[in-house]
């Protein structure tokens, strides 16, 4: 392979999921395209290491120092949503559910990993919610043991505030039979039921 | 491609391509292994929360020649209450991290395995002061993989009786303690109370530890004293962050 393809293979593959077949099928593929669409493609990637930075209020992807959402005065600021990585923000904001602001932790508290606290922007978290207008803490990380050590972690932090802390409801997915749901989740459902 | 089936712990996890895991499995039989979970993170996926940490689950799966391809897998203890409680998720989680430094892929250990299985199964009944079965399984761990530290109240090296002296030295390299005139300044310093404290932490199943009563900062003590052991003999630390308790509830081991 010459030089140019195998450098462009060699960079595809350091991509999560991408192989060897995979990356050397995307290079062909853009080969067979016309060069504006080539550029099109390499400014867009150029772009994400420009231009994208991460909001200094709250870890979201932005493009100035505050990203759209910290920076929308019609946003409800009286709560945060706490989320691990800053893409669960966009899953959220799709659900149109909530108009409160996010807070990006950037992981998961796991020693099996050796993630502590201070690898996290738990810090952060704890001086907004000391200092702005915040009434309510909604922790939306993931329902397995790490989000359930980081959730306690949290909640043992936030308490003395005084902010009204909850957790996202856990349970079946919608649209799945209770037959193939696990133990587990089933009986996370029945310990969140509510009243209807 | 031979097919097993195995009652496993779950001791690590990494995500893989879209929707896959990678995850590292504890067996009484196989020892550790790791194995590919296809579409485990999927929300659909048949395995459901099977691969949570810390979970013991029974699977089956095909030889791979790197890595095992998982088809089966059903979550037998969930640890319900253990998940409960911060400090006992963090305790549960440096214990499994600990199998993984001190055991290598295909070392088998079914000593090893009652022992976590033990803890968990403590820490599952009894969420409060885990530091206790924690630096019991270390001490008992190591003891299990043939690198068991001496508290035999004799000099290691001349074989002197220890009873009288109030103050010994637990040499990391000698695996034990030395008396004053062996000891040459080396080793950490550690009372007769201390040295009793780790013969039963090294005695007393895990079921019956909650009867001992010792200080967190002993434990802390205990720990380093394992960690330099550790370190000597096995080239490498037990957890390599120290005893600090990600909980911030551990008072002196944080």
């Amino acid at each position: 392979m010459i030089e140019p393809l195998e450098r462009a293979v060699k960079e595809l593959k350091r991509l999560p999921g991408v192989g060897q077949k995979s990356a050397e099928r995307l290079i062909f593929h853009l080969l067979t395209r016309d060069e504006e669409e080539v550029q099109r493609l390499s400014e867009a990637i150029q772009d994400l290491s420009t231009r994208v930075n991460r909001c200094e209020v709250c870890g979201n992807f932005s493009i100035g120092e505050k990203c759209d959402i910290c920076s929308d005065h019609n946003r409800d600021r009286s709560k945060i949503c706490v989320v691990s990585r800053p893409w669960d923000i966009t899953k959220i904001e799709s659900t149109q559910k909530y108009d409160g602001l996010y807070h990006v932790l950037g992981g998961l508290i796991n020693p099996i990993e050796d993630v502590a606290p201070e690898d996290l922007s738990i810090g952060k978290l704890i001086n907004r919610a000391k200092e702005e207008e915040v009434s309510e803490v909604i922790l939306a990380l993931e329902p397995k043991t790490e989000g359930e050590s980081t959730s306690m972690f949290l909640v043992k932090k936030l308490r003395p505030l005084g902010v009204e802390i909850s957790q996202i409801a856990q349970g079946i997915p919608v649209g799945r039979d209770l037959e193939f749901t696990d133990k587990a989740t089933l009986g996370k459902a029945f310990e969140g039921r509510r009243g209807v | 491609m031979g097919l097993s089936r195995e009652e496993v712990f779950v001791i690590r996890r990494i995500d893989f391509k879209e929707s896959d895991q990678i995850v590292r499995l504890f067996g009484r039989k196989t020892g550790v292994f790791s194995g590919i979970a296809k579409g485990s993170r999927k929300l659909d996926s048949k395995f459901g929360s099977t691969f949570d940490l810390l979970n013991r689950a029974e699977v089956v799966y095909y030889h791979g020649s790197n890595l095992n391809f998982l088809s089966e897998g059903e979550a037998l203890d969930n640890w319900e209450s253990l998940k409960r409680s911060g400090d006992a998720i963090d305790v549960g989680l440096r214990c499994a991290k600990t199998i993984s430094v001190l055991l290598a892929e295909g070392q088998t250990a079914p000593r090893v395995y009652d022992l976590f299985r033990a803890t968990l199964e403590e820490l599952d009944a009894h969420q409060e002061g885990p530091y206790l079965l924690e630096v019991a399984f270390y001490l008992k761990s190591l003891k299990y993989i043939g690198f068991d530290p001496d508290f035999d109240g004799r000099c290691l090296s001349c074989g002197a009786e220890l009873d009288g002296e109030t103050s010994l030295k637990f040499s990391p390299r000698a695996g034990g303690f030395l008396c004053d005139e062996c000891k040459r300044g080396e080793g950490l310093k550690l009372s007769q109370g201390d040295r009793k404290n780790l013969v039963k932490l090294k005695r007393t199943p895990q079921s019956r530890l909650r009867r001992l009563k010792v200080p967190e900062e002993k434990l802390a003590l205990y720990y380093r004293l394992l960690n330099r052991f550790s370190e000597y003999h096995l080239e490498r630390e037990l957890i390599p962050r120290s005893l600090r308790s990600s909980q911030g509830r551990g008072g002196a081991l944080s």
